[in-house]
């Protein structure tokens, strides 16, 4: 029986996963008391639940339909459009550390501390933008896959509706415990995701040696076709440093939810760690469909084509599943850290001594209009969204300047946002005008942010040393030895 | 969650630099510089995360050549 181009098995899969952790969402409420239990939950999450978090903030749906893709059509050497982060993960180990000690909500707050409130103020109001639209996009693309699947049957609105409703739901009761709580379930779908296409496209060919005869030798090796001339070492250098000052920049690396430096340090590297394995079995279930059914020319649409091929009723309930996990694993942690800019970082500092349940029920708001303005936007304006998409890069730019200032006591405000405009407006003349590779435009906009933030901030007045003397001391003192920093009336956002 | 002690300024600013990283942890021995040496969980951790992910990369391409 087929009902809107699902077999009744699947059907009952799919509700099933969105009953399921909607309830798990919603008993989570009872754990939030704080503003601080909403935003970061309490700060209480151990190894699990943090490696849990981070890997399913960090995937996707474009990720696994990108890698399935490319792989095949260009063969193992298609990996890389998703592996190439992998050398930057080593780097999580030491700056994730350094978010966690400074006992932040945001890295609005980060940037308060170091360049005073009005950078602070522009910061936030970006990222939360910036959020709000990637969860409209998140949303959308999982949404195009699955309607897809069902053969055209189901409408894309109705699919994003659905899945938006429900981690609004889930997101506004529960905040991060919610988040966190339904993620490490969220991950066990993306991993069923990740290796589900592999058993089924090898029984389906005819077995191993089917796929040899089938798929060309050079498609097996990681290193060659198209983009192995593109994976240079240049490439990979400006990847890394690309990717570094992502990382200290990005809107969400500052919210950390782990106890301890060694449970945030863990949980980063070790999310990330399974999503580079996952990635690999996305490649690999690239290169076994295309021994299935070879002549596909879209590379977007292989993922969605091989579920249907492949997989048995049942099945392709528990891979929609699964594509809506990686959707909403990511959506319900980017809604309450979009949502934490605003509450926290901006209204908060407007409207001071307000009750905790006053604070609690902004935050809630907050959090919901920031992820139904990026919906609305996502569907209603996808044109605008896509201009938009040009300036996600932004953001990042602020990675050099906290970079700087996390080692260089003159870094001040009038270099950051010297920093800020230079390093955008190289950015953009080098990739739109003189129009430079990637590598290329890395290897001009990067020095140049961090002379600027270097020349700016020597000859501008230095942020006062009071200031400057309670930003370091937290950054260097472990998490665990709060009774120092109490002992100097330093300031301390959330333990 | 601030019950930060209220401390006269001149005061604060003594305790401030009583707890500021101490010179011989410093890899530039310089007031304007606040780089630390690393602690051994860090240069130990980042060094054994990497040596992990070279592993993934090879024993990506080994399981390539396999299907050769």
């Amino acid at each position: 029986m087929v009902l809107f181009g699902f077999h009744i098995a699947d059907i009952m899969v799919v509700c099933a996963y969105l009953v399921g952790i909607t309830i798990l969402g919603m008993y989570m409420a009872k754990r939030v008391k704080t503003v601080g239990d909403f935003f970061l939950g309490g700060r209480k999450f151990g190894k699990v639940l943090t490696t849990a978090r981070d890997f399913g903030l960090g995937t996707s749906t474009q990720d696994p339909v990108v890698v399935v893709g490319k792989s095949y059509q260009l063969g193992l050497s298609g990996v890389w459009y998703c592996l190439i982060n992998i050398f930057t993960t080593p780097f999580y180990w030491l700056t994730k550390a350094w978010f966690r000690r400074l006992r932040i909500y945001t890295t609005g707050d980060l940037c308060e501390k170091r360049f005073g409130r009005a950078f602070a103020y522009s910061y936030c109001f970006y990222s939360a933008i910036m959020l709000s639209v990637s969860m409209g996009l998140i949303l959308k693309s999982c949404a195009m896959v699955i309607v897809g699947i069902s053969g055209g049957v189901l409408k894309e609105e109705l699919v994003v509706f659905v899945m938006a409703f429900l981690f609004i739901l889930y997101g506004t009761f529960g905040g991060q415990h919610a988040a966190v709580i339904t993620d490490f379930f969220q991950a066990i779908f993306i991993i069923i995701l990740s290796i589900l296409l592999i058993p089924f496209s090898i029984v389906k060919v005819g077995g191993i040696s089917a796929i040899k005869e089938n798929v060309p030798d050079h498609f097996f090796y990681l290193a060659s076709t198209a983009v192995g001339n593109e994976v240079t070492v240049p490439f990979i250098i400006a990847a890394i440093l690309t990717v570094l000052i992502t990382a200290i920049g990005h809107p969400t690396q500052g919210t950390v939810i782990s106890k301890t430096e060694w449970e945030t340090r863990i949980g980063m590297v070790t999310g990330n760690i399974f999503k580079r394995l996952c990635t690999i079995a996305w490649a690999f279930s690239g290169l076994f469909f295309l021994a299935v059914s070879p002549g596909i020319e879209n590379s977007d649409t292989v993922f969605g084509i091989a579920i249907t091929v492949v997989l048995p009723a049942g099945l392709v309930g528990l891979m929609a599943a699964s594509l809506m996990a990686a959707a909403m694993s990511t959506c319900d942690g980017v809604m309450v850290i979009a949502g934490s800019y605003i509450a926290e970082n901006f209204y908060k500092r407007i409207k001071p001594g307000k009750s905790n349940r006053h604070y609690l029920l902004v935050s809630r708001s907050v959090s919901v209009a920031a992820a139904c303005l990026g919906i609305f936007f996502a569907l209603a304006f996808p044109s605008l969204v896509a201009a938009v998409k040009t300036t996600w890069i932004l953001p990042t730019f602020v990675g050099i300047s906290i970079l700087v200032a996390l080692a260089w006591r003159p870094a001040n405000r009038w270099g950051a946002w010297a920093t800020m405009a230079v390093t955008a407006t190289v950015w953009t003349i080098c990739k739109f005008y003189w129009k430079f590779s990637f590598a290329r435009t890395a290897a001009i906009y990067i020095p140049i942010g961090f002379i600027t933030m270097i020349v700016v901030s020597y000859f501008t007045p230095r942020e006062p040393e009071e200031q400057l003397d309670e930003f370091y001391a937290l950054l260097h003192t472990p998490v665990g030895q709060e009774d120092r920093l109490k002992y100097a009336g330093v300031e301390i956002l959330h333990y | 969650m601030n019950d930060e002690q209220t401390l006269e300024p001149a005061e604060k600013r003594r305790r401030l630099k009583e707890i500021q990283l101490p010179d011989d942890r410093k890899i530039i021995k310089h007031p304007d510089f606040e780089v630390a040496w690393p602690e051994r969980v860090t240069w130990v951790g980042f060094a054994v995360v990497f040596i992990i992910c070279v592993l993934i990369i090879l024993a990506t391409g080994w399981i390539g050549k396999l299907f050769v």
